[in-house]
């Protein structure tokens, strides 16, 4: 179909369009609806996605974690950061890091009188770590450690429970040290978080410094890191220069459950829009089929004028770009003001930390769907794929007519 | 009768199947047709005159016997050939006029220029063969907003809007009254004159057979007459 632009062949495409407008208007508002199921479930999606990489960046895990070589393997406590203030120093320094804290966990019992529970001392930076930890924010009862601290603790309203201690306590701390020897002293409650859930029960945090104590080892055994961009992950991962014997390990490492949690949700995102594309397209391609046995006459005329093959296949292409043209535009008058409002609105669905998805404990109380360029991009190739794409059949239908038959059958 | 040969057909058969049964429409059409010449072919419903001309068009492959158009043999050339040759040297008129719905009377002439591949020119071509056939004014009408004559005269523009040297009119004055009949017909032959074409067209109309410079009968699928006339 070569000539300028606003060719005939163009006209007569965008016209095909109001021959039947009854048809012509199902189909798109077929499309458009399509379209805006798929774009609320791509939203959705992606939204989700955004919820759990937060999830997991501020729930503890971090977007990525500088640890001992061998420590994704083993998990071993006892391993440490080589020149964990240097390379601290460094990651604080990189505009693409939101937060790095250091961390060392050592296996603890606390006593209280006579009650007891064993819980995983988490040494941490009081400076850094509420940043890095969205649950320590939500503070029940008293306060939470500051750099001044010592022999001080934060404890998750569960194990508070447990020992029934209350801000001011002391709770007796052991842990069995590097060498073998049990470590034991005094720690102060200072603040108790609540989650109103099973998760504040891993919630045992001391100073950095009382956990080296404890542990009988100096150092951090890990320095925890969110990013700007939780979707930079592998990019920042690969930028990130650390000592010998270090390594980077990214979230996904650190919890395969996490990650395959996303990926299912990414997969069954996929799916559900193939699935509906599916549905649209046949939807489309039986209109067009029809429309095509309807002008068999007008079709056999053109190829009698010298169309060729492949002439009724662009003719009957571009009518479905011109019927795309129409979708995507109703695709967008339907999806955008619903996108939008589950973006920004969204829907309130919990108290944060009271669900977990896989291994995965939501720290948003809000749920948002994703809105962005892809939107547009999205709807784009939506629209046009399920018109063009179902289209095709029809073209080739109609490339096939013998024109003296057809014009026998027709006439 | 001194041009060229542009249509020869020898012992041209075609054959339409009804299941297993085999219903003949030609039976061995000998014919030749010249350069210039303004042809009518006649004879009863059913006697092959449209089966003919399909065949002449290159819109349908014959059973038997040998086709030449413009020199090619119809029956070795491929579906994209005979596309491409309908394109560039043939012409069409139907009976149903069959006017794309959805385009203007010049955008109807056009798209023939178009699916030629010709660049911007192509518009101000079809408005002059509009001007020819006494349509100027009425060039952007839809064919619905044209009478049956007007329709038929926007189709005989399409026809020759690419010069072909072959123009095939299959009853092309059928759904017309007399007068207009006559008229288009006189419009076909001046058309010959001027652009040197070459027209063969099916007819009943004893008037429109009177204007034609051969008249070509065809009965159950054979040439059982062939008279020249000084038309």
């Amino acid at each position: 179909m070569s000539g300028p632009r606003g060719s005939v062949a163009l006209r007569y495409a965008v016209r095909s369009l109001f021959r039947n407008g009854r048809r012509t208007i199902l189909s798109v508002a077929g499309v458009a609806v399509g379209c805006t199921v798929a774009l609320v479930d791509i939203g959705t999606a992606r939204g989700k996605v955004n919820m759990f990489l937060r999830s997991i960046g501020e729930g503890g895990v971090g977007h990525l974690r500088v640890v001992r070589e061998g420590w994704l393997e083993s998990r071993k406590a006892e391993l440490r950061v080589a020149e964990w203030r240097s390379v601290l120093g460094r990651l604080r320094a990189d505009p693409a890091v939101a937060v790095a804290t250091p961390r060392t966990r050592v296996q603890g019992m606390l006593a209280m009188g006579t009650r007891l529970t064993g819980a995983e001392v988490v040494g941490v930076d009081p400076a850094t770590e509420p940043k890095a930890y969205r649950y320590v924010r939500q503070m029940s009862a008293g306060r939470y450690l500051q750099p001044s601290d010592r022999r001080a603790l934060v404890l998750g309203r569960t194990l508070a429970n447990r020992l029934r201690v209350e801000p001011g306590d002391q709770v007796v701390v052991s842990a069995a040290d590097a060498g073998g020897m049990v470590r034991t002293d005094m720690f102060e409650v200072v603040g108790i978080v609540d989650l109103g859930g099973r998760l504040d029960a891993a919630i045992c945090q001391v100073p950095l410094a009382d956990a080296e104590w404890l542990s009988g080892i100096p150092g951090a055994g890990e320095i925890a890191v969110l990013l700007g961009d939780a979707g930079a992950v592998a990019r920042v991962r690969a930028s990130i220069a650390v000592p010998k014997g270090d390594a980077v390990v990214s979230w996904s490492q650190i919890s395969p459950q996490s990650a395959g949690a996303v990926k299912v949700n990414e997969v069954t995102q996929v799916i559900i829009s193939a699935i509906l594309l599916a549905v649209v397209l046949l939807g489309v391609a039986s209109a067009q089929l029809t429309a095509i046995l309807e002008r068999r006459r007008e079709f056999a005329v053109l190829a009698a004028l010298g169309a060729g093959r492949w002439t009724m296949v662009r003719l009957v292409l571009g009518e479905a770009v011109a019927l795309g043209t129409a979708s995507f535009v109703a695709t967008l008058a339907l999806a955008l003001p619903l996108v939008w409002y589950l973006a920004t609105t969204g829907i309130t669905v919990m108290a944060a930390g009271g669900m977990s998805v896989g291994d995965i404990a939501i720290v948003d109380t809000v749920f948002r769907s994703d809105f962005g360029r892809w939107f547009f991009v999205d709807a784009a190739l939506l629209a046009y794929a399920a018109t063009v794409l179902a289209s095709i059949y029809p073209a080739l239908f109609a490339a096939r007519f013998q024109p003296a038959e057809a014009l026998r059958v027709a006439g | 009768m001194s041009g060229s040969v542009l249509v020869l057909a020898r012992g041209l058969r075609k054959s339409f199947f009804a299941g297993a049964i085999e219903v003949p429409a030609l039976r061995g059409v000998d014919l030749a047709l010249r350069e210039g010449e303004f042809a009518a072919l006649v004879g009863p419903s059913g006697s092959g005159k449209s089966t003919l001309l399909n065949l002449i068009g290159t819109l349908d492959s014959p059973t038997g016997g040998a086709l030449e158009v413009l020199g090619r043999d119809v029956g070795a050339l491929s579906l994209e050939e005979r596309a491409r040759l309908r394109l560039r040297s043939l012409g069409f008129v139907f009976q149903a006029y069959n006017l794309v719905p959805v385009l203007t009377a010049v955008e109807n002439v056009e798209f023939v220029l178009e699916l030629q591949g010709q660049g911007r020119s192509r518009r101000e071509a079809a408005l002059e063969v509009l001007r020819e056939v006494g349509l100027a004014e009425l060039a952007d009408r839809r064919p619905a907003e044209l009478s049956g004559g007007q329709q038929q005269r926007v189709a005989v523009a399409r026809a020759v809007v690419s010069r072909p040297r072959l123009v095939l009119a299959d009853e092309p004055t059928a759904n017309l009254d007399g007068a207009t009949a006559e008229s288009l017909i006189d419009l076909m032959q001046d058309l010959r004159r001027h652009h040197g074409m070459t027209f063969l067209f099916s007819t009943h109309d004893s008037r429109v057979i009177g204007h034609a410079g051969r008249v070509i009968t065809l009965t159950d699928g054979v040439v059982t007459g062939d008279e020249a006339r000084g038309g």
